[in-house]
């Protein structure tokens, strides 16, 4: 009887479905990030080849995530899991200053592709547990993004192996994809 | 993904010639996609233990043979074959799975899972072999022709 109301309110009140894309260089952490929203616990990851999409529901709001591979000659294909997106989350190895500039190109470059035009960006500062991380702070001035005019986004810190700001940073997009018309 | 794995072999025989088709299509970005496709289907129904112990293996991953065949382009069969060595060895859920075994179950049917595991692992090997072998069957020159 429980589960006839339940399906019956689902019927009359859907649940909406956003699509989100992770994107992000290599050893990043996506995948982590990924199965941690999704099955509440760690796992051993491999290089994902490809692309990577499970479901989380959020506040009643459901969101497909996509993630995708991050080596670089991966990087050719994302445009293809563009279309649709509503939601951007850059995963970004706070440790690695090194290619901070690489992240940056990526960035930008991903933001001037026709099908991201209404999407918002979350950054996540991932690895924060790593001693000598980058704070928020500075990676916002590595990757100019108050530069980004087009785009609502938004950093934040996280460690995706405690889970320890996941879940703001999903906050934050569930906020800004129901506040406004998806497109 | 609660229905039995007799409705599932009729409904992954039509999908199957789907992606083979897909998978042999002219435009690059399109074929990627359906074997990045193929490749997260057919590790969801692995993951199903009543699915894995039959001989669905072969037939989910049948597919990815066809169009190492057929297919002419060397980013498709790459793919395929990091596919294959990436993403389905090892399987995550199968080790939470295993773990799960370990914690609530008797040791005999861990053994018994263990014995399933290796059975798994052998016959996706063949599989495996099969694949490799038709790459370097293809990818080898032709031989020099002494005139």
């Amino acid at each position: 009887m429980g589960a006839m109301i339940s399906r019956f309110w689902f019927l009359l009140f859907p649940a909406k479905e956003y699509k989100i894309v992770v994107v992000g260089l290599d050893n990043a952490g996506k995948t982590t990030t990924l199965y941690k929203l999704h099955l509440g616990e760690v796992v051993t990851t491999n290089p994902t080849v490809g692309s990577n999409v499970e479901e989380l529901v959020y506040k009643n709001i459901r969101f497909e995530v996509w993630d995708l591979g991050g080596q670089e000659r991966l990087r050719t294909s994302w445009a293809t899991y563009y279309r649709g997106t509503h939601a951007v989350i850059a995963v970004i190895d706070s440790s690695d200053r090194a290619r901070i500039s690489i992240i940056k190109d990526e960035l930008f470059r991903l933001l001037g592709h026709e099908d991201l035009q209404h999407s918002v960006i979350l950054v996540f500062a991932n690895k924060q547990d790593i001693k000598d991380a980058m704070t928020p702070a500075e990676i916002t001035d590595a990757l100019s993004l108050h530069s980004i005019k087009d785009h609502d986004w938004h950093i934040q810190a996280c460690c995706a192996l405690s889970g320890e700001g996941l879940y703001d940073g999903l906050g934050w997009i569930a906020q800004r994809v129901t506040g406004k018309a998806p497109t | 993904m609660n229905r039995i794995r007799l409705v599932w072999s009729s409904i992954w025989h039509v999908l199957s010639d789907f992606f083979v088709t897909i998978g042999c299509s002219g435009n690059l970005s399109i074929a990627i996609f359906a074997m990045d496709s193929l490749r997260q289907l057919s590790m969801k129904f692995l993951e199903r233990e009543e699915l894995a112990n039959y001989n669905f293996q072969n037939e989910f991953m049948k597919p990815f043979v066809i169009v190492m065949r057929k297919s002419s382009a060397v980013e498709i069969r790459e793919l395929i074959i990091r596919c294959v060595s990436n993403g389905f060895i090892p399987c995550q859920q199968c080790k939470i799975r295993m773990e799960e075994h370990c914690s609530w179950h008797s040791q005999q049917q861990h053994m018994m899972t263990t014995k399933t595991l290796y059975s798994w692992l052998l016959k996706l090997w063949r599989r495996l072999f099969e694949i490799t072998f038709l790459t370097s069957l293809r990818l080898k020159p032709p031989p020099l022709q002494i005139v």
